[in-house]
């Protein structure tokens, strides 16, 4: 029963905060309504403590909830926020000290007074903070981004300044539309210690976000590939995310570049100007590297980097930057299925097979299709009957091209499809599963993706010959269209053509149901699920018993890959740009998406086994010898989620192999990531893939950078089928902050002598103590809000410790006064974030702030009398996921304000606790 | 099927004329895009009159949408609503405005809009969609929009 002591010591000390007896009254004394409930909150966090456990950890009895909040690295906060001002004589008259890469949120204002507060009334004080001063090192080049907040329509200015010693060396003003301003250390400005001012005008309190490159955009790193070949005169540039197409347009035409290809949103393939590209070739490589230093300095960039190419074996979809850049990289859905592995094995990618895909037709015309596929294109037909026809060329004829919507913007579903399956490999953007297969354009689908049953005959009893009794014009055909009930004459027209050799392969469908989608449901369709990145059933698959294998499908609401980006399958589009279409990259999810990569790995595997047909592919599938289940140790296990389970494409290309293949070794973890706050240390297991009776012997392992330690590597030149390599990170060769990238090179002995290398990614984060987004408040809301605020039910607040914010919630013991901290029974929001403008909200842009589980997915938290939560662990951000596009599951939030913080109860005292109890600075 | 076509028709006919007028005949509304990539899952209203508005409307994933020719819309002189139907299974779905009216001494504006759905049994493409239509209006001191046509009540916002 030590909880009840506990409990009373703490209300003893809780109420002597009333008396004002030890407490100093504040400076601003209109300040002390806001903060007297931060005190009560402040104080209980800190006298969980004080019943003898440490670091707030109370007995489970006497928590409700509790967790903490991370913060995001390279994280700092103005030391002088309105917050911190209010309880303060002045403001902090010193220069704070800043990271080389770093993301600020601050605070100034030119005149002290009063926010507009509800119904007319003076609402909270804002002090006067007229500049804030910063200093940091800074190298030639490197730029300071500083974005203003504000609340009023006309913001005054804010001015940046840049200074080395007391010499003015750059500056820039806001202006009076709180646009975003950057300002560089000129080239010609040695790197040193510099200083940097902001400074406020006009009559009202602004909120500001100074920011580094790098850590202003989640997406930037300087990774490097030493000693890589790289294509001459040809960047890959990540613009500004604000540039949009427009400006990226104009972006390049200034730095007098020729944008070519659109891999993702903000990122292009560009070209150097000529007279870069008339040098001789050594000239030309050193002039691309040094051109391509230019770009990456420029304002509107966030990074540029080589598209690097391939230096041995023959080229494979691993070698499309698509798929290798770590900054454009999105094609994991490749790597799920372990298709690197394959495309090792079928090193023809498919060549020699031929892949309808019936769809929507493809981007482009005849002769001139999407730059990415028209090397494996073949002729194709186009189905689509006057009803659904929108080509200008109404009805049934030879050209398969996709016209796009009539209504609205199109994203070319089968353009997308068909670049999955086999878009070519050729330097450019990303490559299909099936990157040497040939693709034959059937359309079937017309405007807005929708078609008709009788098409879809005509179209199977073309591809099948029997229309015309002749030969098949197809291997494969994928079905990534559904929503058809079933219909004998279509079961009548699969069923001929798999009499003829052909495999089809369907989506499953989207409605999350078990209900039979045709025409995957037919007996002879392989019906495809999609998974996301973890390859986990993806929320909208359909499943059920007709289900035969999965493959990716992505999944916008989730990031199961951990990799920062939504789980989004990358392929070949087209999108308008500038008012004209230009071919894309664009990310889609759906069960349209998954049947591709099934349709990609046949395409390979029937490459090196012609004679494969339905019952063949069915036979092995069923053994377990094509998805990821081992059926040699348990019995193949059929889901109604993933049917005989996700393909694997290495496998799946083994059991197709007729003759001995030779054995390669391949490695898991086939990427390891090092860092200094995630694991710094791995295990990498290796395995043989092959069926050569040889066995592998390893001759040497290495890598060449002193911030890897090869722990433990296999004994050299002692064969067998399974080794381990151990390896830990150094991070103090590293410089912090910046990721590098290395590899482990194995050379071992099969048939031959050959190389596996294994990429490392290394990071040394050094600011994890430093980190700080400013006292947090930690609330919970009623889900269902009042107007257009939420009602605060509980109320904690905290400071930083270790780049956390640990925050308890009590159970609500119904004893009057309720404490801020005490929560009664029932579901809430739970959100954080910091008030540095002293407005008495939280979580508007210039404030961080923090969602359960996540910012911009909120779900609510049940907390029930005698179940206490604990563990919730959630991430603080100044970026908001609107901006930051990793949470598309909710709409944005028009009028959104903030979550309001609590006015102190009624009957409490007048007197404050100091805030800063908790070491604030 | 017949609906089906029913419903094209009645968009071709939305799109070709833009500009949706009311009694006046003063161009009241118009249609600026519309996409089934619009990238915003839920259905509902975006009300837009900042730029900083617009750009956290765009850069969403899965979105496929003529960015430029929103951002070429002078919010100083007229703001942008997005109408969108959330996340839709398939392909086939659309929404368009059809008719724009003011109301209550033109301080309502009364948006019509004409939703396209697949009719049962069509064949349609299956990567999930987020169908929108987004709306420009003159940038006055609306008290409240009000559109209708998109589910089963009328869908309100206060600017």
């Amino acid at each position: 029963m030590g909880n009840v002591p506990l409990r009373n010591e703490c209300r003893t000390l809780g109420s002597l905060k009333t008396d004002g007896g030890f407490i100093r009254m504040p400076a601003n004394s209109q300040a002390t309504a806001l903060f007297r409930y931060s005190i009560v909150a402040g104080l209980l966090a800190a006298l969980w403590g004080c019943g003898g456990s440490s670091g707030g950890a109370a007995e489970p009895a006497n928590i409700a909830l509790s967790g903490s909040i991370g913060i995001e690295t390279g994280t700092r906060v103005d030391t002088d926020d309105a917050g911190t001002l209010v309880l303060s004589s002045s403001p902090f008259p010193g220069v704070q000290l800043l990271p080389q890469e770093f993301i600020l949120a601050g605070y100034v204002s030119a005149v002290s007074g009063r926010y507009t507060g509800a119904d007319g009334l003076p609402g909270n004080a804002f002090p006067e903070d007229p500049a804030d001063t910063y200093s940091m090192t800074l190298r030639g080049g490197q730029g300071i981004s500083l974005q203003p907040f504000s609340a009023s329509r006309n913001p005054p200015p804010l001015t940046l300044s840049l200074f080395s010693g007391d010499r003015l060396v750059a500056r820039d003003s806001t202006g009076s539309q709180a646009a975003p301003v950057r300002i560089s250390l000129p080239d010609t400005e040695p790197t040193g210690t510099y200083t940097l001012k902001i400074e406020a005008s006009g009559t009202e309190p602004m909120l500001y976000i100074l920011s580094t490159s790098v850590t202003g955009s989640a997406l930037a790193a300087g990774f490097q590939w030493p000693d890589h070949d790289f294509a001459e005169s040809e960047a890959i540039v990540m613009f500004r995310q604000q540039a949009g197409q427009a400006s990226v347009r104009s972006s390049a035409l200034q730095m007098d570049v020729e944008p070519e290809m659109q891999l993702a949103p903000g990122v292009w393939l560009v070209k150097a100007p000529p007279q870069a590209a008339r040098s001789s070739a050594v000239q030309t490589k050193a002039s691309t590297l040094e051109w391509i230093r230019t770009l990456s300095k420029r304002p509107e960039v966030v990074s540029a980097t080589p598209n690097y190419t391939m230096r041995t074996m023959a080229a494979t979809p691993v070698d499309e930057p698509l798929y290798n850049n770590l900054t454009v990289g999105q094609q994991w859905h490749y790597e799920l299925v372990n298709a690197p592995i394959a495309w090792q094995l079928a090193n023809g990618g498919g060549a020699g097979v031929t892949v309808a895909v019936m769809d929507t037709g493809l981007y482009g015309e005849p002769g001139n299709w999407h730059s990415e596929l028209d090397e494996n294109v073949v002729d194709g037909r186009d189905f689509v009957s006057q009803a659904f026809d929108n080509d200008g060329d109404p009805g049934p004829d030879n050209n398969p091209a996709d016209p796009g919507n009539a209504v609205g913007t199109s994203v070319y579903h089968g353009t997308h499809v068909a670049g999955t399956v086999a878009a070519a490999v050729n330097g450019v953007g990303g490559a299909g599963i099936a990157y040497g297969a040939s693709l034959r354009p059937v359309r079937v689908l017309g405007e807005g993706g929708t078609g008709s049953s009788a098409d879809l005959l005509a179209a199977l009893n073309w591809v099948s010959g029997r229309s015309d009794g002749v030969a098949p014009h197809a291997d494969i055909v994928n079905l990534s269209l559904g929503g058809l009930p079933f219909q004998q004459e279509l079961l009548e027209a699969i069923d001929y053509g798999i009499r003829q050799g052909i495999l089809y392969v369907a989506a499953a469908g989207n409605s999350a149901s078990t209900s039979a989608s045709y025409p995957a449901a037919y007996e002879k369709v392989f019906s495809v699920s999609a998974v996301d990145g973890a390859g986990v059933l993806a929320s909208y698959s359909n499943y059920g018993d007709w289900i035969d294998l999965a493959a990716p499908g992505g999944d916008a609401s989730r990031d199961g890959n951990a990799d920062g980006r939504s789980d989004l399958v990358s392929s070949t589009s087209a999108s308008l740009i500038n008012g004209t279409l230009k071919e894309t990259y664009i990310g889609l999810q759906g069960t349209s998406m998954a049947a591709p990569h099934v349709a990609g790995v046949f395409a390979l595997m029937k490459s090196l086994n012609p004679g494969l047909d339905h019952d063949g592919f069915y036979r092995l599938l069923s053994g377990g010898d094509l998805t990821r289940q081992d059926c040699d140790r348990d019995p193949c296990l059929k889901t109604r989620e993933l049917g005989w389970g996700l393909i694997d494409a290495g496998k799946s290309v083994l059991a197709a192999s007729a003759g001995v293949v030779p054995n390669l070794l391949t490695s898991s973890p086939a990427i390891v990531s090092l860092s200094s706050e995630g694991p710094s240390s791995a295990t990498v297991k290796l395995s043989v893939y092959g069926r050569s009776t040889d066995e592998v012997s390893i001759e040497s392992v290495s890598v060449d950078v002193p911030w890897l330690r090869l722990d433990s590597v296999p004994a050299l030149n002692d064969p067998g089928t399974e080794f381990t390599i151990t390896l830990t990170l150094i991070p103090g060769e590293l410089d912090a902050g910046v990721s590098e990238r290395a590899p482990i090179v194995v050379d071992y002995r099969s048939d031959e002598s050959r190389r596996l290398e294994i990429p490392v990614i290394g990071q040394r984060v050094t600011d994890l103590q430093a980190r700080d987004a400013g006292r947090h408040f930690v609330l919970l809301v009623d889900p269902e809000p009042v107007g257009d605020l939420y009602t605060t039910i509980a109320q904690t607040s905290a400071v930083a410790e270790n780049g956390r914010y640990p925050f308890t919630f009590v159970p609500d013991d119904g004893v009057e006064p309720k404490m801020l901290n005490e929560v009664p029974p029932g579901n809430y929001i739970l959100v954080a974030g910091s008030d540095l403008d002293n407005d008495g909200l939280i979580c508007h842009a210039g404030e961080a702030c923090a969602e359960y589980p996540v910012a911009g997915l909120r779900q609510e938290i049940t907390i029930s009398p005698g179940k206490p939560v604990t563990g919730i662990e959630m991430t603080t951000s100044y970026a908001r996921p609107e901006i930051s596009a990793a949470t598309p599951g909710i709409l944005p939030r028009p009028g959104f304000r903030g979550y309001r913080l609590m006015p102190e109860p009624a009957g409490h005292g007048s007197g404050p606790a100091p805030k800063l109890m908790g070491a604030e600075r | 099927m017949a609906s089906l076509l029913a419903s094209l028709a009645l968009l071709a006919g939305c799109a070709s004329s833009g500009i949706v007028a009311n009694e006046s005949s003063a161009p009241l509304a118009r249609q600026v895009t519309q996409s089934s990539h619009c990238g915003l899952t839920g259905p509902g209203l975006a009300y837009v009159q900042t730029e900083d508005r617009l750009q956290q409307l765009l850069h969403l994933p899965a979105q496929n949408m003529a960015v430029q020719q929103l951002r070429a819309v002078d919010l100083e002189q007229e703001h942008l609503l997005f109408v969108t139907l959330g996340e839709r299974p398939t392909g086939g779905y659309s929404v368009g405005l059809v008719s724009a009216a003011a109301e209550e001494a033109g301080k309502t504006l009364s948006l019509s809009m004409a939703v396209r759905t697949p009719a049962p049994g069509t064949m349609v493409t299956q990567a999930l969609t987020s169908p929108c239509v987004v709306v420009a209006f003159p940038a006055r001191d609306w008290s409240e929009i009000r559109v209708s046509g998109v589910g089963e009540g009328d869908l309100r916002i206060r600017p």
